[in-house]
């Protein structure tokens, strides 16, 4: 009877080991394989992982880096920056803002200019082409030297050229409201040319018959780009409105050289302030600072995902 | 309106119908020349700064073209070979730290390293994932895709610690080498190239042959997809070349310093126009070896934005 148990239970315990000796040598065998991928993975449980979890930690302390010891605070840093932090409220006031501006402006240009370049019989597209496309391979810093000087409220062409109709000179760099407008303008510029090429591919995969299609039924062009066109753009839209979001959510370098911030912190920016705490040796607020940006972007997605839920492929949407 | 469309609606006369494309053409290309001018405008005026002296920038910035004539004196300044006169003239305290020559090849240096890095090492991954069959393939590459929807700014900061303290590669270029050795954008965007245009008999008659794994990558699959490593080269170089918020961090020591960062770090001290001659004249250097890269391989990279956005 013992016996007979102790077979029963043998057996499955076999064939249990068996089979992870039978993974174990195809995996072996697979060796070269694991070696090909594990570049990635070793980089990315290096600086990737590592960094995230003892940021975790990094982010709970005080730690001015170098060989003092981490001074344990709980959540202060997080609370701090919540409630306390003088600049960090403005920036991300500035940031959604910036959000609500050029996420509707910039994908509506974009569109509009594609849908333009995708006319039938249009010459020149790929020179047009090339030209917006063209700020894609200047940096951020270029375009904000270039800029700057171009919006000088005495010395710049924008002020000059609005002189020419009658227009007083617009304080671009100096003042709120003109200051945002500026920023825009540059990412505009900057990015205009990635989402018109982006949008053109898309466009130019629709199926002309479609179109052929809808004017038989009597369609007029309004109601082709409307029932037609966007639905078919719909997952490409998706992908852009959210690289775009994490884009403006780390937006640096061109708002630092245009503006640095100003004025009164009216462009100033989350990543600005991350910036500002490394600078000022406060690592541990500048990682909760970072987790609350990525909670952030996170809850942005998140939203965008659920509300345009329908976008995700494109048979939803012709149907729909 | 009517030219907007692919497919004209209009149901009247032909000929109207004609007349009416015509004029919406015409009103589409002007609008597009205004478009183009708005966009290359930049660019132009960047080149016409960087040819003015300081005073006619000083006086008279907005010119179409320099009142006196090109001047080349600030592209001589930043590449070491201005006259005395001239460099006394420029009021600059110490011309040494304007050695744009120097810049150039350290941003070229950082740049080449790591776009030899990332295709070589994105490949070989791409490869094993388009054409391998392995425990646990599918799982590992859905950790790869998950990370694409990591925002940096998550560990930015302890990462910045780890590089520069624990590593202690402050003022060293591996920051910008060895933790993007391999990415997972550019994983995805080879193993997409690999799967598309490698046929699999390919890879079997040569397994076949006795050709090993590394033989295969190196000497069958690179050859092959040259086009698709062009792609990754060039948006890895466009990226590692205009990097700066990194740069801004690691890099302290003035001879080590990049081009972006020596032109950010000009601009910042650089309060009012005086000094812009300079500062264009580095811009238009800087931009010119992305614009011919541009211009050579600017099919390659459509191509490689393209496919970021629709696969992806």
């Amino acid at each position: 009877m013992a016996q007979a148990i102790g077979t029963t239970s043998a057996v499955p315990q076999a064939t249990r080991s068996t089979k992870w000796r039978a993974l174990l040598r195809e995996m072996w065998k697979h060796r070269v394989d694991y070696l090909f991928i594990s570049p990635f993975f070793i980089v990315f449980l290096v600086f990737g992982v590592y960094p995230t979890v003892w940021g975790l930690r990094l982010s709970l302390s005080r730690w001015p880096g170098g060989q003092k010891p981490m001074e344990w605070v709980g959540l202060n840093n997080y609370i701090g920056l919540l409630t306390s932090d003088p600049l960090l409220g403005k920036a991300f006031v500035n940031t959604m803002m910036l959000l609500g501006w050029i996420l509707p402006t910039g994908l509506a240009f974009a569109l509009i200019v594609a849908v333009m370049l995708n006319a039938r019989r249009l010459r020149g597209r790929g020179i047009f082409r090339t030209i917006y496309f063209l700020p894609f391979v200047t940096s951020g810093v270029i375009v904000a030297i270039v800029f700057s000087q171009f919006l000088d409220k005495n010395y710049g062409w924008v002020n000059l050229l609005l002189g020419k109709v009658g227009i007083p000179p617009v304080p671009w760099l100096t003042e709120a409201i003109p200051a945002q407008i500026s920023v825009t303008l540059l990412l505009h510029w900057m990015g205009s040319g990635t989402n018109i090429l982006i949008f053109l591919g898309a466009l130019q995969a629709i199926d002309r018959e479609l179109y052929e299609a809808a004017e038989i039924d009597g369609a007029n062009a309004v109601q082709s780009f409307f029932r037609i066109t966007v639905p078919m753009l719909r997952p490409v839209l998706l992908f852009m409105i959210i690289t775009a979001t994490i884009g403006l959510i780390n937006l640096y370098a061109q708002v630092k050289l245009l503006t640095n911030g100003g004025p009164q912190n009216n462009t100033y920016t989350m990543f600005m302030r991350m910036m500002d705490l490394i600078a000022g040796n406060r690592f541990g607020e500048g990682a909760a600072l970072g987790f609350l940006m990525g909670a952030v972007i996170l809850v942005i997605t998140f939203v965008q995902l659920r509300l345009l839920r329908s976008w995700w492929t494109v048979e939803g949407n012709l149907k729909g | 309106m009517a030219a907007l469309a692919p497919a004209s609606p209009a149901r009247p006369s032909k000929r109207s119908r004609s007349l009416r494309q015509a004029i919406g053409y015409g009103l589409l290309y002007v609008f597009l020349t205004i478009l183009a001018v708005i966009f290359l405008f930049p660019f132009y005026s960047m080149v016409v700064g960087s040819l003015m002296s300081k005073e006619e920038l000083f006086r008279s910035y907005p010119q179409l073209w320099p009142p006196n004539g090109p001047q080349f004196t600030a592209y001589r300044l930043l590449l070491q070979i201005a006259t005395p006169e001239e460099v006394a003239a420029s009021g600059l305290q110490n011309i040494n730290n304007y050695n744009f020559v120097r810049y150039i090849f350290n941003t070229l240096l950082i740049a080449s390293v790591a776009v030899a890095l990332q295709v070589f090492f994105n490949t070989l991954a791409g490869y094993t994932f388009a054409k391998r069959n392995f425990p646990f393939k599918n799982q590992l590459f859905s950790v790869i895709l998950a990370t694409l929807l990591l925002p940096a700014a998550i560990n930015f900061v302890p990462f910045y610690l780890l590089v520069a303290g624990t590593f202690g590669w402050k003022d060293t270029y591996w920051p910008f080498w060895i933790p993007s050795l391999a990415t997972a954008f550019g994983i995805f965007l080879m193993r997409q190239f690999i799967a598309s245009t490698i046929p699999d008999e390919l890879i079997d008659s040569a397994t076949i042959d006795g050709a090993s794994q590394f033989q295969i990558v190196t000497r069958i699959v690179m050859p092959i997809m040259a086009g698709g490593m062009v792609v990754l080269g060039i948006l890895t170089f466009v990226a590692v070349y205009n990097e700066y918020i990194l740069t801004n961090l690691i890099i302290s020591k003035p001879d080590l310093r990049t081009v972006q960062l020596f032109l950010a770090n000009f601009k910042q001290a650089t309060i009012r126009a005086p000094l812009y001659d300079l500062l264009f004249a580095g811009s238009v250097m800087a931009t010119i070896p992305l614009l011919i890269l541009f211009f050579v391989f600017q099919r390659k990279l459509v191509e490689g934005v393209m496919s970021g956005a629709i696969k992806g």
